[in-house]
């Protein structure tokens, strides 16, 4: 079967390349964050027994490249100021989304992965509005952050089971290859916090943050909207 | 700890706005660029201007159904020698050169998920008839063996997804009261028996299949 991209159109509008421009970024990531990439698919599939550093840098990878969960985490640690705070809510994620990682694996429950991104979508989305002040401005008080955090984490968690097990994984080394995994997701979490706490200061310090931050949280909550939509519809032609 | 930290609580309706707002961009997006990517389902068009439709056209969710009655060629013959040459390189990498060592990555289709057993007992009364089918990709196939009180007339065949009143037949017999054998799918769909009983007397039939896909059901 021969397959033939269809010419780019040759003049482009300034409107359609503005277009391309704001949704690059989406596509091009989601065309390699959602799921394992295909050599890693391979690996997966063929390997048997203990491959520790394997499964712990895949773990990593699937966290830095992966976008949902780095724009949950973006969200979250938006208004925390203090090393300590940070310290606080990122464990308080950590140990939701280990907990259903390990007990979806290797308790062999299966979720629907797009219901779960889904989800996901709709954790970008709370995080957003409660940044920008909407739960307290419409209920009078703000729910509580950490208990958020905590039951986002375990829905991010199921989130992180199906990619894995889209995949023939041989029982050989199964538990540690798991934790491996969590690991290195832990480790990929850390490094992508690093990157996003750095810039974060950066842009702090500057005067127009103030001003910024409604705007940001709003991009924010598109974005979640985009999550959602992108999965629901996956859901219903799939 | 929000953006009161900072300056004043926003105002409801401020916040309404925001919200509304970034539903309405979301669904822009979604809908000229996202869907049209993803999965090749572009209403307005934009998908296919910006030429991201190539990159949906070729995801197998919403494809075009093939003209029934015909077996189409399988994909797995399409892409034989990508996947021979991935086989070639494998193997040299596991067991080195080796002459005398021919490929085809096509006989065999692998698969996730543990082997299973499925069975579903059918009562056809006197004129009726039953389909059983199980949910198939191309390449997945079952072991089957399935046996009947008294004759019945059999039609083994399989209806492509989104395709009314056409099937193809793969075995059909006037008479019959068991048959076992292997089926591999030709193709995407739903794969199964039709049996009818011309008889005077309700005719009990019973299917047993193994494989990673078998969940019989009655359609």
């Amino acid at each position: 079967m021969t397959f033939k991209f269809p010419a780019m159109p040759t003049r482009t509008s300034p409107f359609w390349q503005g277009w391309v421009a704001i949704t690059l970024l989406f596509v091009a990531s989601a065309a390699f964050a959602h799921g394992v990439a295909g050599g890693d698919k391979v690996f997966l599939e063929q390997s048997s027994g203990q491959n520790l550093i394997v499964f712990m840098y895949l773990g990593a990878k699937h966290m830095v490249t992966g976008y949902d969960h780095l724009l949950f985490l973006f969200g979250v640690v938006f208004f925390l100021y203090h090393m300590r705070e940070v310290a606080a809510y990122v464990t308080l994620f950590a140990l939701g989304h280990s907990a259903t990682l390990l007990f979806g694996v290797l308790g062999g429950v299966h979720v629907n992965a797009y219901l779960v991104d889904g989800i996901i979508g709709i954790s970008v989305v709370y995080k957003a509005l409660d940044n920008l002040g909407a739960f307290q401005r419409w209920f009078g008080f703000q729910p509580n952050t950490k208990l958020a955090v905590l039951v986002f984490g375990f829905f991010h968690g199921f989130g992180l089971a199906t990619k894995l097990q889209e995949f023939q994984l041989s029982p050989d080394g199964l538990v540690s290859n798991i934790l491996a995994f969590n690991v290195g997701v832990e480790l990929g979490q850390l490094l992508a916090l690093g990157g996003i706490l750095i810039a974060m200061g950066f842009w702090r310090r500057r005067a127009a943050f103030a001003r910024q931050a409604f705007a940001a949280n709003t991009l924010l909550m598109t974005a979640g909207f985009v999550l959602i939509g992108y999965q629901l519809t996956g859901y219903f032609v799939s | 700890m929000n953006i009161s930290q900072n300056q004043n609580l926003p105002s409801t309706q401020r916040l309404l706005k925001a919200t509304g707002l970034s539903m309405a961009l979301a669904a822009l997006l979604l809908i000229t660029v996202v869907m049209p990517a993803e999965y090749g389902i572009d209403p307005t068009g934009i998908g296919g201007h910006l030429g991201l439709d190539v990159l949906g056209a070729n995801s197998e969710a919403p494809s075009s159904p093939p003209p029934p009655g015909q077996v189409p060629v399988t994909s797995a013959t399409d892409g034989s020698d990508a996947a021979n040459a991935a086989l070639a390189a494998r193997a040299e990498a596991a067991f080195g050169k080796s002459d005398g060592q021919s490929l085809d990555a096509s006989a065999v289709s692998l698969v996730a998920g543990p082997l299973r057993r499925s069975t579903l007992t059918v009562i056809l009364e006197p004129g009726k008839g039953a389909e059983v089918k199980a949910q198939l990709k191309t390449g997945e196939g079952l072991v089957f063996h399935w046996t009947a009180s008294a004759d019945v007339a059999v039609d083994m065949h399989g209806e492509r997804l989104n395709v009314k009143n056409a099937w193809t037949s793969y075995a059909v017999e006037a008479a019959q009261h068991e048959s076992s054998g292997t089926f591999v799918a030709p193709f995407e769909g739903s794969h199964g028996w039709y049996w009818k009983n011309h008889g005077a007397e309700p005719v009990t039939v019973e299917v047993e299949a193994v494989g990673f896909q078998p969940d019989l059901h009655r359609p």
